[in-house]
């Protein structure tokens, strides 16, 4: 189903009707032209790819974004207190709000790193939120939190300036808010935490889907891109190797590679694109990693359940924006509803990510669904399963004619000083009808979103 | 934690960097002067001696076979050969993906378009007219470079790529080791703004590979992988002079 159109949509297709449609393919030539891309690896092939981008926005009324951005920020305060309790003293595990299985049994949950205290006390530096909205109750549904490498902000940023470029007329008669201003935020809250040094973007190099981004945040930021092998660290220090043989200490690291690679000697020893011995320069508090390492059990798919619980716990404050109805086969109560009601649900593997891992219950073959049902009664804490959310479509410019496509929003947060929700944000749509999968690693494209003022 | 040290403003350049910013600046150059090359070279085949373009790539190290002026323009852009066209304008595009973030946006959008024609033009026919367009392109990519106002330190890698590679195919080409030698303290200026323990270079030698020996280690000079400040002393500066 189509999201009605609200009276900021209705004055965008106003100003639609009139502008000049020629100009459209310009938004695909920039792209193309500035190599603005979420490149994919297909069958062992690094594929570069400019990421597909609809050019009619998704709108959001201020009022209902000013809701949405206290939710979030109140569910990223309570994430981020989370994940100091539990790598400290455990409080909510001890009061019995989260079971102690789903802590100790996450595979994003370090042990190694209890007792280590970031800097500034921020784990959660960048957020990335996923949100859709449901077409049956009308209100927005936090579908995940991801806490660790969260990426796609650039995109938006990126062709928010096109936009203006090529329509200005839009931004001449809509009060649209800004969000140039994301790169001098996420440039203060690097300095914020940074320990005395150069601030460094840290890639896995130009074949990974996002290297875009990670340059481009390089350059909004003023931070340096560096690889793994730029980085060294003596005596839990970390340094950049400069080119002319000197080495500069660098203070706060914005990681885009995940926990496993970051370190060969604490994690994946196999890792290339990591610095060996960093996890170490971070325990010693000598540098501010974003986001912090072992972010990964607050954002695993299990412990999202607990997620409006924590708000109550940690912020004593009723939750904002719900999550999407949730089970949790572990339970039994959850379990035998689970089981009794799969052909209705979506089965997701709380160890993936990306699209991968999720079953639509009412696609499944007999012997498909046979086989999750012994997988989810072998091994209950692997998985969670939820009401299937009808989220609304967005119009979509495909060939020549407006289309209906399922869309979520990406909302990104920036902790710093203080806590703030960029006013836009990545609006995902999926390519084919009736798809729900809108994630980019499965071929979705891209919407900005304007958050506006009548 | 420790005391807290002053956090470092600006962006420093790592040894990874700094190569990129170098190669990029070559190979622009490259594309540039093979380019202008080619186009004059397509003239003379068809107005004067139809064995100029072997004569050309021939210098280069290069044998080549075509069977008319636009098939010569072919061969120059697509030939399976290390002066192809679309070769060097794909590594100085992949070094300008590398390096994009301390890039200006115009010049690596100008280079990343001409890629993407000369990607999409491989089953055609080559036009000397969008090889002279291109030509243009490449000028702006290295007039922007070469702006002398607010240049970053990023910059000064490319030029030093730029002058080497121009240096380099001077002698290659033309044998102009006069014509190197009268220009190389722009070089020199260039690396030792780079790095300050940079000692100057002359070419003593009128030998053409002993000359493009010492151009083309200037970078190993400006660039040092393996130093480290603590190690870095005067006898350590000394012997790379």
């Amino acid at each position: 189903m189509i999201e009605p159109v609200s009276p900021e949509l209705q004055k965008f297709y106003d100003i639609f009707d009139s502008v000049d449609k020629s100009k459209i393919p310009e938004f695909k030539d920039f792209l193309e032209a500035n190599a603005v891309n979420f490149n994919l690896f297909k069958e062992g092939s690094f594929i570069e790819r400019s990421f597909p981008f609809d050019m009619i926005p998704r709108i959001i009324p201020k009022k209902e974004f000013d809701h949405l951005e206290a939710g979030i920020i109140q569910r990223v305060k309570a994430l981020n207190a989370f994940l100091n309790d539990i790598y400290g003293e455990q409080r909510i595990v001890k009061d019995g709000i989260v079971p102690r299985e789903y802590i100790d049994s996450a595979v994003g949950f370090l042990p190694t790193f209890m007792g280590v205290v970031p800097s500034q006390g921020i784990r959660t530096h960048i957020s990335g939120i996923d949100l859709v909205k449901d077409s049956v109750s009308g209100e927005w549904v936090i579908l995940e939190d991801n806490l660790r490498v969260p990426s796609g902000v650039s995109y938006p940023l990126t062709i928010r300036r096109a936009f203006r470029h090529t329509y200005p007329e839009f931004f001449e008669s809509m009060k649209i808010s800004k969000i140039k201003q994301y790169g001098d935020q996420l440039k203060a809250a690097i300095n914020h935490v940074n320990t005395g040094g150069l601030n460094v973007v840290l890639t896995p190099g130009r074949y990974n889907s996002a290297y875009y981004e990670h340059s481009y945040l390089a350059k909004i930021t003023g931070a340096t891109l560096a690889l793994g092998e730029d980085l060294v660290v003596e005596n839990n220090e970390v340094f950049l190797r400069v080119y002319n043989g000197e080495r500069q200490r660098v203070g706060a690291i914005y990681r885009r590679l995940d926990d496993d690679f970051l370190d060969p000697e604490e994690f994946d020893e196999e890792s290339l694109i990591g610095v060996p011995h960093l996890a170490s320069a971070y325990r010693a508090g000598n540098v501010a990693i974003m986001n912090s390492i072992g972010n990964g059990v607050a954002d695993d798919k299990g412990i999202y359940y607990f997620v409006p619980q924590m708000v109550k716990y940690y912020l004593d404050e009723e939750p904002l924006l719900k999550n999407a109805p949730t089970y949790l086969p572990y339970y039994e109560k959850d379990r035998e509803y689970v089981l009794a009601n799969i052909d209705k649900l979506v089965i997701k593997d709380v160890a993936e990510a990306g699209g991968y891992g999720v079953l639509f219950g009412n696609r499944l073959t007999p012997q498909e669904r046979a086989n999750i049902i012994a997988m989810i009664l072998e091994n209950p804490r692997r998985f969670i399963a939820q009401e299937v959310i009808e989220f609304y479509d967005l119009p979509c410019m495909m060939e020549g004619k407006i289309l209906p496509r399922k869309a979520d929003l990406r909302a990104y947060v920036i902790y710093g000083e203080e806590v703030s929700v960029s006013m836009g944000g990545l609006t995902r749509y999926a390519m084919e009808e009736g798809n729900y999968l809108v994630n980019s690693s499965q071929g979705g494209g891209f919407k900005d979103t304007w958050v506006v003022e009548l | 934690m420790g005391g807290r040290i002053m956090m470092t403003n600006g962006v420093a350049i790592s040894v990874n960097t700094a190569q990129r910013l170098y190669w990029f600046g070559r190979y622009v150059q490259r594309a540039e002067t093979l380019l202008r090359e080619l186009v004059n070279s397509y003239d003379y085949v068809i107005d004067r001696d139809v064995d100029d373009g072997r004569k050309l790539y021939a210098k280069l190290g290069i044998e080549i076979e075509y069977s008319s002026a636009l098939d010569f323009l072919k061969q120059g852009i697509y030939g399976e050969h290390g002066a192809s066209i679309e070769l060097i304008i794909t590594w100085a595009r992949e070094n300008a993906i590398e390096t994009r973030h301390l890039l200006d946006e115009r010049g690596f959008s100008t280079l990343n378009k001409i890629f993407n024609h000369i990607v999409a033009g491989r089953e055609s026919v080559v036009s000397p007219t969008t090889l002279e367009e291109m030509i243009d392109d490449f000028a702006l990519i290295l007039g922007i470079f070469s702006s002398e106002l607010g240049r970053p330190k990023a910059y000064h890698f490319i030029r030093l790529g730029q002058q080497i590679e121009r240096f380099d195919l001077i002698l290659r080409l033309y044998e102009g080791v006069d014509l190197v030698n009268a220009e190389l303290e722009a070089m020199n200026a260039i690396a030792r703004r780079l790095n300050r323990h940079y000692q100057p270079l002359k070419i003593t030698s009128s030998d053409i590979s002993k000359a493009l020996e010492v151009v083309n280690g200037v970078i190993d000079r400006v660039i040092q992988e393996n130093a480290c400040i603590l190690e870095y002393t005067d006898e350590a500066s000394q012997s790379q002079g």
